[in-house]
């Protein structure tokens, strides 16, 4: 015969919807247990019946799950673990020329394996079931006379019960047959009937005898099942930042108090904050969609300095002069337009110069950043040498006393000439030996012999005075970065 | 005369106390069902996963099925939460493939009793293991046989009972061998059995540096080492496969140490370092994640939320079927005792993953700081 326990499954399956959510399968167990084993066994004539019972001193009946899983017409369980302990007791019988005496030292019966079956609802929560005998499988273990007795029976009947979800109840009726055989006088029928409740055992985790499954609050011991405030949350302390910017406020702590569900903590925290205080409200949510809240006040004082988001890079120029820098910008954590300013010179001699930019935001928070502006001079200086006319020098007093100046600006001993250079950097004259300065007039003496010599200087206004063999009055002019450039100073013939 | 006596086993069916006049009463024995359960006391038990040969063979599960079973990868879990159910569900990709089941889908298994915890069979052990059964898987076919029979208990058992029985239908629960002793009365019914089972497996420390165990089961680690060099243990347990996890209990609180689990058969060393997938309790008392060293971060908080004193960590495998497990984490309220503590899951949102075999492992930085009562629960 198939068994019930395959008609159930199956009558479950096909009834239950396609879709089975997850089932809580933990158990539950039944204890203490309480009842009695009934005791009946007809005798022939001339023999009392045996007519008598003994109460259950013990055991435990495990059922899973706790409330059992939804099918239709009812709720399956599964008996999972059955033992029941009956007190000890003793039969004795004088009849018939026989004096016997059962004498059951302990006595116990376990089921041989988990029984499943589906319960029907009555009134709300109170299931009644009825198990097929074929299903159980009972496993005696006992003392009898002093010696073990143990075997395997299957009921004469179903066992039969109820499960109150209401009270937390169970209980059960078990009947197995008995038969006694006597020769001649035929077989004699007996029963033994075991009636057996108990107290289920629902979990109670917080230990305040409120079982979980009604317990308003499984985690907090509430005896009298006040409102528990849950979930509950703790904000961050109060907290000062330096920066507009800065979200490191921490984070709230939140608990479901009675389920230890999940908790989702958010807060409404802007992505900045503003300059002074702001008050940010944490939530947290549990899964039953509870809600509490705690505030933090968030206080800005700014100390950060405002950033560079943009510095012209380095720059290296050919000459040198005024060099375009480019502009720097800056952004403040605060918001705001920070001011910028740079300490570039307005010239920018050969080498590297630092240009420091400097920002400042609205709270006086300062930054600096740097660009190096670096000359590498490759142009020569412009230098040239022209003659003076003589009332070039005349109205300078240039050693008029000394010698006569033709129309070509010449005098007795030379031609007076006019000595310049320019350069973007600084740039040197010599001729002669001797440094000249930009615009100088000097006289240079046309002569045979090759070379320049310095004759020395005339007149109050010290004017060098050189002589020079053909080709030699050339001017040089050198710059910082040794750029040369050179002009000639047109002599006339000797 | 003795003939005339008709005795039925069990269920005090020795209440035939009674013979014809002028014979001897005389009380039959009870034929042996096929447990020889030895001589009393039968106070010992072995735990049997014995299938249902009455029920459908095992088969491509149904909704109502994976809603009601239990996945052969969660028994160890199962019994630490007195989970159970008649149908275990097995998603291991060779029976899902052998028997055709869509992707994801397991194959259900009818067990005769529930599942992880097994049939419950109450004998002497000592008596008849080795003599008569060479193992306790041996006796759970024995048992297999009279629970399976075409009546219980019948002996000798029917021939297609036998071949059930003998073709890996009926095997130990738990660790191979094991007997609990006490768990019956001395007559041989299980009654308020403590099934040790459902307590976590104390961690057996090894490669000790720097730390020294202590606690009632030698699980703690407390260490000895001045502030400085690395100090740290690890575990001589695996998880080879299977649901898991090991769990601590914080005690003292502002100290820095670590406990994770190490993927691999060996461990490196003592430092933070070779702990795959750590939980950190730093010294402002905030849970961290270290993975092989590294944090992993909250976004952008470095911690995972706060805990206290009392409070239990752990952390979580999940097999994956491909020689994988992913890795979460759980902090349990100090104030949450029993099963029915699930605690609050942190770490990353798609859990990191690691594959087996994975090794508890122990950094602890501060000196007198604690792991304490360090449990596993594995599948052994």
């Amino acid at each position: 015969m198939k068994t019930m326990w395959t008609v159930l499954v199956v009558g479950f399956l096909v009834a239950a919807a396609s879709s089975a959510p997850a089932v809580d399968l933990t158990a539950v167990v039944v204890h203490p247990l309480s009842g009695a084993l009934d005791i009946f066994q007809s005798l022939p004539a001339g023999c009392d019946d045996v007519n008598q019972s003994t109460p259950v001193t013990g055991g435990q009946i495990e059922i899973t799950p706790a409330e059992g899983a939804p099918v239709l017409g009812g709720r399956r369980f599964v008996m999972t673990q059955t033992t029941v302990i009956f007190a000890p007791f003793n039969i004795h019988r004088d009849c018939l020329t026989q004096n016997v005496t059962r004498d059951y030292t302990a006595l116990a019966v376990q089921a041989g394996g988990a029984i499943p079956f589906v319960a029907t609802e009555g009134p709300p929560g109170v299931f009644t079931f009825s198990i097929p005998a074929s299903e159980v499988i009972l496993f005696e273990a006992a003392t009898l006379n002093g010696a073990p007795e143990t075997g395997y029976k299957v009921p004469k009947q179903p066992v039969t019960g109820t499960i109150d979800l209401n009270n937390g109840t169970v209980q059960m009726t078990v009947v197995a047959a008995s038969k006694v055989h006597v020769d001649v006088l035929g077989d004699y029928d007996g029963t033994l009937t075991a009636t057996i409740s108990g107290h289920m055992g629902f979990p109670d985790a917080d230990g305040d005898g409120v079982p979980d499954r009604t317990d308003n609050c499984k985690f907090v011991p509430n005896p009298d099942q006040a409102p528990v405030p849950t979930p509950t949350i703790q904000a961050p302390p109060a907290i000062t930042l330096a920066s507009c910017l800065d979200t490191q406020i921490g984070q709230a702590t939140g608990a479901d108090v009675c389920d230890h569900g999940a908790v989702a903590i958010t807060d409404d925290a802007p992505g900045s904050f503003p300059v002074g205080t702001t008050v940010v409200t944490w939530s947290a949510e549990d899964g039953k969609a509870r809600v509490a809240t705690a505030t933090q006040n968030v206080t800005v004082v700014d100390t950060t300095a405002p950033t560079f988001t943009f510095v012209p890079p380095d720059k290296t120029v050919a000459d040198c002069g005024h060099v375009h820098l480019g502009h720097a910008v800056a952004v403040d954590d605060c918001g705001g337009t920070p001011f910028v300013k740079n300490d570039a010179p307005r010239y920018f001699g050969p080498g590297a110069t630092t240009v420091t930019w400097k920002a400042r935001d609205d709270a006086g928070n300062r930054a600096t950043a740097t660009q190096i502006i670096t000359v590498h001079d490759v142009e020569p200086p412009v230098v040239s040498c022209f003659r003076e006319r003589p009332h070039d020098h005349d109205h300078h007093g240039y050693g008029m006393a000394s010698g006569h100046h033709d129309d070509h600006g010449d005098d007795d001993d030379g031609p007076f000439f006019e000595v310049s250079t320019r350069d973007n950097c600084t740039a040197r004259m010599r001729f002669g030996g001797q440094n000249l300065r930009d615009g100088e007039i000097i006289k240079i003496t046309p002569t045979h012999k090759p070379g320049v010599v310095f004759l020395g200087t005339e007149g109050h206004d010290h004017i060098k005075h050189f002589k020079a063999g053909p080709g030699d009055a050339v001017i040089t002019s050198t710059d910082d970065s040794g750029n040369v450039a050179t002009a000639s100073c047109p002599l006339p013939r000797p | 005369m003795r003939d005339s006596l008709k005795s039925i086993r069990g269920w005090l069916w020795a209440l035939a106390f009674l013979a014809l006049p002028n014979c001897t009463f005389q009380v039959q024995g009870l034929p042996p069902y096929n447990f020889d359960r030895g001589g009393a006391p039968y106070s010992s038990a072995v735990f049997c996963d014995i299938q249902d040969r009455t029920a459908p063979a095992p088969h491509c599960a149904t909704a109502d099925e994976i809603s009601m079973g239990i996945p052969l990868s969660q028994s160890a879990l199962a019994l630490t939460q007195n989970r159970k159910s008649n149908i275990g569900l097995d998603y291991s990709p060779m029976v899902t493939m052998a028997h055709g089941c869509a992707a994801g889908v397991p194959v259900a298994i009818t067990y005769k009793c529930p599942f992880p915890d097994g049939c419950g069979s109450c004998f002497n052990c000592g008596g008849v293991i080795p003599a008569k059964y060479a193992d306790v898987g041996a006796a759970c076919i024995a048992d297999c046989l009279d629970k399976n029979g075409h009546t219980p208990g019948e002996n000798p058992p029917q021939p297609d009972v036998t071949a059930f029985c003998t073709a890996e239908h009926a095997h130990a629960s738990y660790a191979a061998g094991t007997c609990f002793a006490n768990a019956c009365i001395p007559e041989g019914a299980l009654d308020n059995f403590a099934d040790p089972r459902r307590v976590p497996e104390p961690v057996v420390w090894q490669n000790l540096v720097g730390v020294v165990t202590d606690g009632p089961a030698a699980n703690s680690l407390t260490r000895t080492l001045a502030l400085g060099p690395d100090a740290g243990a690890s575990s001589v347990q695996t998880i080879d496969h299977g649901d898991g996890y090991v769990e601590f209990t914080i005690t003292e609180l502002g100290t820095i140490r670590v406990l994770g689990l190490s993927t691999g058969a060996a461990d490196a060393d003592a430092s933070i370092n070779d702990i795959g997938f750590g939980v950190r309790l730093s010294a402002q008392n905030n849970l961290g994640i270290f993975e092989n060293g590294t944090r992993v971060p909250d976004g952008a908080n470095a911690d995972w939320g706060p805990f206290q004193a009392g409070d239990r960590v752990r952390v979580n495998v999940k097999d994956r079927f491909d020689g994988t497990a992913d890795i979460t984490n759980t902090l349990i309220p100090a104030a949450c005792a029993g099963a029915a503590c699930t605690g609050t899951t942190f770490g990353p949102s798609i859990p990191h993953t690691g594959s087996y075999p994975f090794r508890v492992d122990a950094f602890i930085r501060d000196p007198q700081a604690t792991l304490t009562d360090v449990r596993i629960v594995r599948i052994k």
